[in-house]
């Protein structure tokens, strides 16, 4: 936005980008100070939350001096690395936008929409949704793909589109894993298990996740009682309470007290009972899944 | 009055290290084994406070048997760990210690608390060590069971088995050393099942008594999968806050005393070279209180299994005393509702939920597993 806004008052001003974290001495100072023909200077950085001791000194020296026509935008994700130069930027009257995070898939490609109506362009839902599906757990991420997107492909942008540029890439996590799971979509289930492995995910969170999931199931199988009044006694978010009834609708008593075992052998397997704890985590999550009835 | 006093029950053992103690030329290593609660620390304690008496025989009286039955002995180490296992360092440092002569009694004597929490690498390193000691060294390593002790260990150790006592000679104990009345005595020797150290303490704190009480009631009030959820919680909750309650407080002292030690005022920032030894403090906080969460977690498992027991004994008819007389109403109704084939299936699972706690298994999962296979069936 600001860029936009620079450059459209400006249309000649250099744009320069750094990352914070890789930074060297003097780069800064390169970027900021007057050219030869007098354009103006706009100068981004990102990463200041992992940024190195260099950066720092230049960028108190910067902020004590200052320079015409050089606009600085910096990106802080949070945490306590160079607060010596943020509390500097905040005497120093710096503007600052808390840019909160965006949680909800809704949220997500309500963002996504918005990147495409400023370009002009029109994306289909589906689309959309397999897009934040693919890239959205970080929304730096998520902009420079709809940028890339917007560039490269023609017309509107349909799910195939999307397909054929971020295919294959699913975002995995324990969770989803588990939701699949105990609402017996055993297909699901299974390949976003193989993917979260795939990326990185180790066994032995992926089976405290199913655990979780399992136990706030348990605990709201067949107590009639209201999702107020059971987040109320156990202390839970009365979201989760309403989740956790909707996916007892699938379980029976039985069903649910052979898979805490199941759970509990599987833990054990994973840490070190077993020889190969991914194929233990999979055959409880196929067994889980098969036990939650449709 | 003499050292031995305080070993109910452990006739035979006693006799055995008597003799040892007379012959004046005792074996150099040697391995307590008794199941928990028999006393084989204090066994252990009076061998090692006869074998330095002045009189020769274990008086309780001279001031050598005072000192090592108040364990400050110079020449007696008790060696212990709150941890979940003995770190291999702090046995090499213990090795040396076994090389330095007495300072001031006829032996040096090294006593191993719970020799069952050494690896197999660490208790390699001690395998020289207690095969050929210097003529004034004796080992003694306590275990629950000779096969809890490698076997290199165990033939390089002379063994003396402690068994578990009567209940008669526990209460007996509790009457005369603590200052119990009968009554509470013989209520805290039956329930504990003859543990010393926790008849001791059911019979001190109520606190005690009262989880105790409600974790025998458990199986009495499971109904279902929601309710074994909600009981494991909270057990694994109790456990947890006790244990990391008492883990903290330590570890706040110790803190504010390697504080003090630097030289850093209570609310100074510490200096990065220094935090290195700071979070060495945490990290000792944190491993005691996983042992601790462990050992909590087992008493209650322990005293669930007495449930299970008393249902066996009184669906087999087979007129044994009960543990927990005072529930006898529900445990018999209790029991009629189910078969004793369910009853061993219950405590083979308490039993593998103990072996998977051990096993570093979450120790909320292996209590929600128990929990729901706990839950009585419909019939």
């Amino acid at each position: 936005m600001v860029r936009r806004q620079v450059l459209d008052a400006a249309p000649d001003t250099e744009v320069t980008r750094f990352d914070a974290a890789s930074y060297e001495r003097g780069e800064f100072l390169m970027a900021a100070s007057p050219s030869l023909f007098g354009e103006s200077k706009h100068i981004e950085v990102r990463g200041l939350a992992t940024m190195s001791e260099d950066f720092l000194l230049d960028a108190l020296e910067f902020v004590k001096n200052g320079a015409e026509d050089v606009t600085v935008v910096m990106h802080h994700s949070g945490g306590n690395r160079g607060k010596k130069l943020l509390d500097a930027l905040k005497k120093a009257g710096v503007p600052t936008v808390p840019c909160q995070p965006l949680k909800k898939d809704a949220d997500k490609l309500e963002f996504v929409a918005q990147e495409f109506r400023h370009n002009r362009r029109r994306i289909q839902p589906d689309a959309a949704r397999a897009l934040v599906a693919a890239v959205g757990s970080d929304l730096a991420e998520l902009a420079s793909a709809c940028s890339q997107l917007v560039q490269d492909a023609t017309g509107e942008i349909s799910q195939e589109k999307v397909d054929e540029y971020f295919g294959g890439r699913v975002e995995a996590t324990g969770f989803k894993v588990a939701d699949a799971a105990l609402t017996g979509r055993g297909a699901v289930a299974l390949s976003t298990f193989r993917h979260a492995i795939a990326t990185g995910t180790d066994p032995v969170p992926i089976v405290a996740a199913l655990a979780m999931k399992l136990r706030q199931v348990a605990k709201v199988a067949g107590v009639r009682q209201s999702s107020g009044q059971l987040a109320q006694e156990l202390g839970m978010p009365p979201w989760q309470v309403q989740q956790a009834q909707e996916q007892a609708r699938f379980w029976s008593q039985a069903d649910l007290a052979s898979c805490l075992e199941l759970i509990a052998e599987t833990d054990q397997l994973v840490k070190g009972a077993g020889r190969d704890p991914e194929y233990a985590v999979e055959r409880a999550v196929s067994r889980i899944a098969m036990s939650a009835r449709r | 009055m003499s050292v031995w006093d305080e070993l109910p029950g452990q006739e035979h053992a006693v006799e055995q290290l008597s003799r040892a103690v007379d012959g004046g030329n005792p074996t150099h290593a040697w391995l307590f084994t008794g199941p928990p609660g028999s006393g084989r620390s204090n066994a252990a304690r009076a061998f090692a406070a006869a074998l330095q008496c002045e009189a020769g025989t274990g008086c309780g009286q001279c001031k050598a048997c005072r000192l090592v039955s108040a364990s400050n002995h110079p020449d007696v180490s008790m060696v212990t760990t709150e941890n979940v296992t003995y770190a291999i360092a702090d046995v090499r440092e213990l090795i040396a210690k076994a090389q330095a002569r007495p300072s001031g009694g006829r032996w040096r004597i090294i006593i191993m608390e719970d020799a069952d929490r050494m690896a197999e690498r660490t208790t390699n390193v001690l395998l020289k060590a207690i095969e050929e000691p210097p003529p004034h060294t004796i080992w003694i390593l306590c275990a629950p069971s000779p096969a809890d002790v490698l076997v290199t260990i165990r033939s390089r150790c002379r063994p003396v088995s402690l068994r578990v006592p009567s209940r008669e000679a526990v209460a007996d104990l509790l009457v005369r050393r603590d200052g119990l009345t009968a009554e509470q005595a013989d209520f805290a020797a039956r329930v504990s099942q003859s543990h010393i150290g926790v008849a001791r303490r059911l019979a001190r704190s109520e606190e005690a008594r009262v989880r105790r009480d409600k974790t025998v009631r458990l199986p009495l009030r499971l109904r279902s999968v929601s309710d074994a959820v909600r009981a494991a919680g909270e057990i694994v909750e109790i456990s947890t806050t006790e244990a990391s309650s008492s883990s903290q407080e330590r570890a706040d002292a110790e803190t504010a005393s390697l504080r003090e030690l630097l030289g850093l005022e209570p609310d100074a920032v510490v200096p990065p070279q220094l935090r290195s030894q700071f979070k060495q403090v945490e990290e000792s906080a944190k491993r005691r209180a996983r042992r601790g969460v462990n050992d909590s977690l087992d008493r209650s498992l322990i005293d669930l299994t007495t449930v299970y027991r008393d249902l066996l004994v009184i669906q087999l008819g087979t007129r044994t005393e009960l543990v927990n007389d005072y529930l006898g109403e529900p445990l018999r109704e209790y029991a009629a509702r189910s078969t004793p084939t369910d009853t061993l299936g219950r405590i083979d699972l308490i039993s593998q939920a103990r072996q998977r706690i051990a096993a570093n298994v979450t120790p909320l999962i292996a209590m929600e597993a128990l929990m729901a296979g706990l839950i009585p069936r419909r019939s």
